[in-house]
């Protein structure tokens, strides 16, 4: 094996310790599949460690996971159609009581409304809230304009406000 | 302001919806072990992949010798199109962070040997596109084209789910299928097959699938090989829990099965599976393997190859075997066993023994008076007059040649692999045989201190690997009979503890005749006691099979497959039956006894 592939190796082992989870979770958002979301987060590091020739520096190569993720999350989406298919997960560890119960309910609501909202939209508000990421990271990660990535975030907002009756 | 810089606490409810949810996906622990699997599968891809990038420059040559029919089938213009340079394959299921290759007409191929669906044929092909020259082009998408393939024609509805697609050139792709899988009531997408497709003409054809793990391989028959009826299918193995999978023969034109047969479990041995099937409609079928889920008992992993459907019609199969009739190499008709002409002249005080067809020469035993062999060949092409005899080795003095093997691979060249048993004619003579092979400049000698245990018949060379080279056959050990397997140039042992088919129980029957065929198929006649039956083990030996049973207590004395699976055998008393694929042996009618044959 020559040296570029075991530092292709050995990034990939990096990488993943401080990004696997979070990307994961990240496509869970945008999947509401676990097990989905686990393939597309495994088959962007494939591609990564495939590309390492190219990128060789970690941001690169981090903006290029969440890249891949959020391509392949859109591409799974419309192949194969698992939205809402499954039934959320129940938190292993949820606050008990009342205010447990209060949050799980108005988290409930506020992912089903997520969930309702176009790809695009989901995927930038996904990006903001959950990654927080900067509008020129999010139009970086979903191949946009900061322009488009603006047009879709308002739309997104309004559209989970008047899904949510919130108002301010 | 910013898009995301609402006031009103709406920008603090999403952000810690979101994370609450998220906070709440735990992903299975095995995530880097997965993916470490997958780069390891991508570079032995890439491995396999590059030589045949380094044939570049032949390809373009290739590429110019169909530019005639290029010009004509693309566009009707002169121009030959040749496809841009890639840098290895990339995933085009979604767009990749970096550049994408440029879109470009595909170049123009030859039609796949290995095609299965939707066209066998670039005749099928052509009629195809004419038909639909103003019409809809069905099969110009390949994950429709793959898709179509697995749920339609090889009936595995459940896997239709289209998970990615691999671009190695403009006219090859692969197309990874899979399903949902449940499991413990999770639900996951798994893949199942990748599917491998060529571009043709506006078409793109499937070639093969293959499991992308490699845990499910077929080893046995080769893709492409011509198989009949019974026919051993096998494969290696390379995990310790048991498996099991059934094996399908199916047509490749419709969706029809022509016969079914499973493996039992398996794990770290081969598996292999004992198909029969009926008489195909259609000369090119499909051998699919597929392995099942215990989760859910829905495919976990399918492989599927081309073969070729051996032929079931005299009329396809050889028109001459050659034998020995008044000592001399003569032709004889495949139809009736009549003796057609003379290969060589009669040689006083020696004849000629035990022929063996291989290429277009024949191979057999000169005999040159008392206690002197040597192994010789001659042409089967037609020339004026006797063609000379070429020799090729001859037995140690003080001993006689009574069998012998040509390797297929490297004949006639400095490198060639030949081997031949000699038997000394004195008893006193030490050792009592010799197995010899020679290899090139190379020469492996096993002694036989005594007789027995002694070479029944003719060893067979199984098909040639990089690392070593087998040799099939019949030892006797006393009152048994066994098939051992001897590595040509390091074993020492005249009974090798290597049994070359310990699927096969010796107490169904004595072996007395073997061959080798090139899928490493070896093929043996044995004596039960009330027939004689011709038994197919499959490479790896773990099955063998019944392929055909002539009735009567006789002896067998020579099997000889052809190239497209028929079968010669013959009796210890000169009778001959031929074996076309399927159905029952025939007897043939020479004029004459005829024991030893080939075709």
């Amino acid at each position: 094996m020559d040296a570029a592939a075991r530092d292709a190796d050995e990034a990939l082992v990096a990488l993943y310790t401080a990004h696997y989870r979070p990307l994961v979770r990240l496509a869970a958002l945008l999947l509401h599949d676990t097990p989905a979301a686990e393939d597309v987060v495994q088959d962007a590091f494939v591609a990564m460690h495939g590309s390492w020739r190219r990128l060789r520096d970690t941001d690169k190569a981090v903006a290029y996971l969440r890249q891949a993720v959020v391509n392949r999350a859109r591409s799974r989406m419309r192949h194969l159609k698992v939205v809402d298919k499954h039934a959320p997960t129940p938190p292993p560890d949820a606050p008990s009581a009342e205010v447990g119960a209060l949050g799980a309910v108005q988290r409930d609501e506020v992912m089903a409304a997520l969930r309702r909202l176009p790809h695009r939209q989901r995927e930038v508000l996904v990006l903001r809230y959950y990654g927080d990421l900067s509008e020129a990271q999010i139009a970086e990660a979903m191949g946009i304009s900061t322009g488009a990535v603006k047009s879709h975030a308002s739309r997104g907002v309004a559209a989970l406000r008047q899904t949510l009756e919130y108002s301010s | 302001m910013s898009t995301f810089e609402p006031d009103d606490g709406f920008d603090e409810l999403l952000r810690s919806s979101m994370h609450d949810e998220a906070d709440t996906v735990v992903p299975a622990g095995d995530g880097l072990s997965r993916i470490q699997q997958r780069v390891s599968a991508r570079r032995a891809r890439q491995r396999w992949l590059r030589p045949t990038m380094a044939l570049g420059s032949a390809a373009a040559v290739a590429v110019v010798a169909v530019g005639a029919y290029a010009a004509v089938h693309n566009s009707g213009t002169a121009t030959v199109k040749v496809p841009p340079v890639s840098p290895g394959p990339s995933h085009t299921t979604t767009t990749e962070p970096t550049p994408t290759q440029t879109s470009q007409p595909p170049a123009t191929v030859a039609f796949p040997k290995r095609a299965i669906f939707p066209f066998t044929s670039a005749k099928d092909e052509r009629a195809f596109e004419q038909e639909a020259a103003s019409g809809n082009n069905q099969w110009a998408d390949p994950a429709a084209v793959a898709t179509s393939w697995v749920t339609n024609f090889l009936q595995l509805p459940s896997v239709s789910q289209f998970v990615q697609k691999t671009t190695f050139t403009p006219s090859r792709v692969d197309v990874t299928l899979g399903r949902m899988q449940s499991d413990a009531g999770n639900q996951r997408q798994i893949s199942v097959t990748t599917v491998h497709l060529v571009k043709y003409g506006k078409v793109w054809i499937v070639t093969g699938a293959t499991d992308d793990s490699k845990l499910l391989r077929i080893g046995s028959p080769a893709a492409g090989s011509k198989v009949t009826s019974p026919l051993v299918v096998s494969g290696p193995s390379n995990v310790g829990v048991d498996r099991a999978a059934y094996v399908q023969v199916r047509d490749a034109a419709t969706p029809t099965s022509y016969g079914e047969g499973h493996t039992g479990s398996f794990g770290v041995r081969g598996w292999s599976a004992d198909t029969s099937f009926s008489q195909p409609a259609n000369p090119v079928g499909v051998v699919l393997v597929v392995e099942k889920s215990m989760a859910d008992n829905l495919p976990l992993r399918v492989t599927a190859e081309q073969v070729r459907f051996g032929s079931t019609s005299v009329s396809a199969s050889p028109q001459y075997f050659y034998g020995i009739k008044d000592g001399r190499v003569t032709k004889f008709a495949a139809s009736s066993g009549a003796a057609l002409d003379y290969l060589t002249d009669p040689q006083p005080g020696g004849g000629a023994s035990d022929p063996q067809l291989v290429g277009d020469d024949v191979y057999f035993i000169r005999a040159n008076g008392t206690c002197s062999t040597s192994l010789v060949k001659v042409t089967t092409v037609p020339t004026d007059g006797t063609p000379p005899e070429q020799p090729v080795a001859s037995a140690d003095g003080g001993y006689v040649i009574s069998g012998f093997a040509i390797s297929v691979y490297q004949r006639n060249t400095p490198q060639a692999s030949y081997s031949y048993f000699e038997k000394a004619c004195d008893s006193s003579t030490s050792p009592q045989a010799k197995l010899v092979s020679i290899s090139g400049a190379q020469r492996h000698t096993v002694s036989f201190a005594g007789l027995p245990p002694s070479i029944v018949a003719d060893p067979s060379y199984e098909p040639a690997t990089p690392q070593r080279t087998f040799l099939d056959a019949i030892v006797e050990t006393g009152h048994e009979s066994y098939l051992a397997r001897y590595d040509a140039a390091n074993t020492t042992s005249p009974t090798p503890a290597r049994n070359a088919c310990p699927g096969y129980d010796v107490n169904n029957g004595r072996p007395w005749a073997l061959e080798t065929d090139p899928s490493g198929t070896i093929w043996f006649a044995t004596q039960t006691g009330s027939s004689m039956q011709v038994v197919k083990c499959g490479a790896g030996g773990q099955t063998s099979v019944v392929a055909f049973t002539v009735p009567g207590n006789r002896q067998p004395q020579d099997v000889d497959v052809s190239s497209d699976g028929s079968v010669l055998l013959t009796d210890s008393d000169g009778h001959i039956w031929r074996w076309d694929g399927s159905g029952e042996a025939h007897q043939l009618s020479p004029h004459q006894p005829v024991t030893d044959v080939t075709w």
